[in-house]
């Protein structure tokens, strides 16, 4: 399936002599790395886009929708993004590669619920595990290119978690649903942490740090520590009781 | 929890759910870390956006000074406009 342009100008440098100075090999790892990246951005817009018209239907609060709506495109942007960066590092044009996706069902018969879940899962979880990975990726980075984008990357990555939270605090989530949630976050986090703590299937185990990619080992050590100390607070933080050790590994 | 995660926990949880915040009531406040400013000692800059420029750090302390208000209905910094107030950019 093709994808549709934002037409957003990001202004990244269109080379970096960091870059041009990278043996051949490791720049077509990371022209991989960055194609692979394209792909789990436009999945998580087409997700961002396909529960923009159910929360509008269960009549979340407003904000949240606008923001959700506004993360769908962002997420396009951040494909184009990670695309730019694929050709600086491969030193030639690449494909925007198709993207299959299905939206996933949690098989509950609450529709608030099975939305609730998507907008934790993707928000609340995923996306604010990715503001921490970014901010580690942005203090490593030094290469023009790679600062330039994840800084801008990081910034709208955090409008993304905080519409997680934004929902979660609002009336649109009752009492009876945060209890079940409360059950239901420790699946979840079972289900992306390790997501998060796979090898990268390019990239050297010790990263390029100086191009904003850290080792296996820190990016590790970067999702443990947000799952820990923001991710799990952050549900007690909007009344929904999860448990300090809900992902133990 | 070591200051740029508490940072974070600021600037991505309590300020995402004040934005609930902003047309409904949010819950009670659970601050984990008490090295993050009080509301009243910040005053949302717009300029910070343009200052954040600088480094991911400087960023952080600009979504800082959004409005961390919890459990008010009038979460919203003043004169903001809803729903992306330009003192909610970080970086």
């Amino acid at each position: 399936m093709s994808h549709p342009r934002t037409n957003a100008t990001h202004e990244l440098p269109s080379g970096d002599t960091l870059v041009d100075a990278l043996p051949d090999s490791l720049r077509a790892a990371i022209a991989k790395h960055w194609t692979r990246r394209v792909t789990s951005e436009l999945q998580v817009s087409r997700a961002f886009a396909a529960l923009v018209p159910r929360l509008r239907a269960l009549q979340a609060d407003t904000t949240v929708v606008s923001m959700m709506e506004r993360a769908a495109t962002e997420e396009i942007a951040h494909a184009e993004l990670c695309l730019h960066l694929a050709e600086v590092y491969a030193g030639a044009p690449v494909t925007m590669p198709d993207v299959p996706f299905a939206m996933p069902h949690f098989g509950f018969d609450d529709e608030r619920l099975e939305v609730a879940l998507h907008v934790t899962g993707l928000c609340c979880v995923n996306e604010t595990l990715a503001t921490a990975y970014l901010e580690r990726c942005l203090s490593l980075a030094r290469a023009p290119v790679a600062v330039a984008a994840n800084r801008m990357h990081l910034r709208e990555e955090i409008d993304h978690a905080r519409l997680g939270w934004a929902h979660l605090s609002s009336r649109a989530v009752t009492p009876d649903l945060r209890e079940q949630l409360s059950t239901c976050v420790p699946r979840l986090l079972a289900a992306n942490v390790p997501l998060w703590e796979r090898e990268d299937a390019f990239l050297p185990s010790e990263g390029v740090p100086d191009h904003g990619l850290p080792s296996h080992e820190d990016a590790c050590r970067t999702a443990r520590a947000a799952t820990r100390d923001l991710v799990i607070p952050g549900f007690r933080h909007v009344g929904i009781e999860v448990r300090a050790d809900a992902f133990a590994g | 929890m070591s200051r740029p995660v508490s940072r974070l926990f600021h600037a991505v949880v309590v300020v995402g759910a004040s934005l609930g915040g902003c047309s409904h009531n949010a819950p009670a406040s659970e601050t984990p870390e008490s090295d993050v400013p009080e509301p009243a000692a910040v005053t949302p800059e717009p300029a910070a956006a343009e200052a954040s420029e600088e480094t991911a750090d400087a960023g952080v302390d600009a979504g800082e000074a959004a409005e961390p208000a919890t459990g008010a209905s009038n979460a919203c910094p003043p004169g903001s406009e809803r729903p992306f107030p330009p003192c909610y950019w970080i970086l």
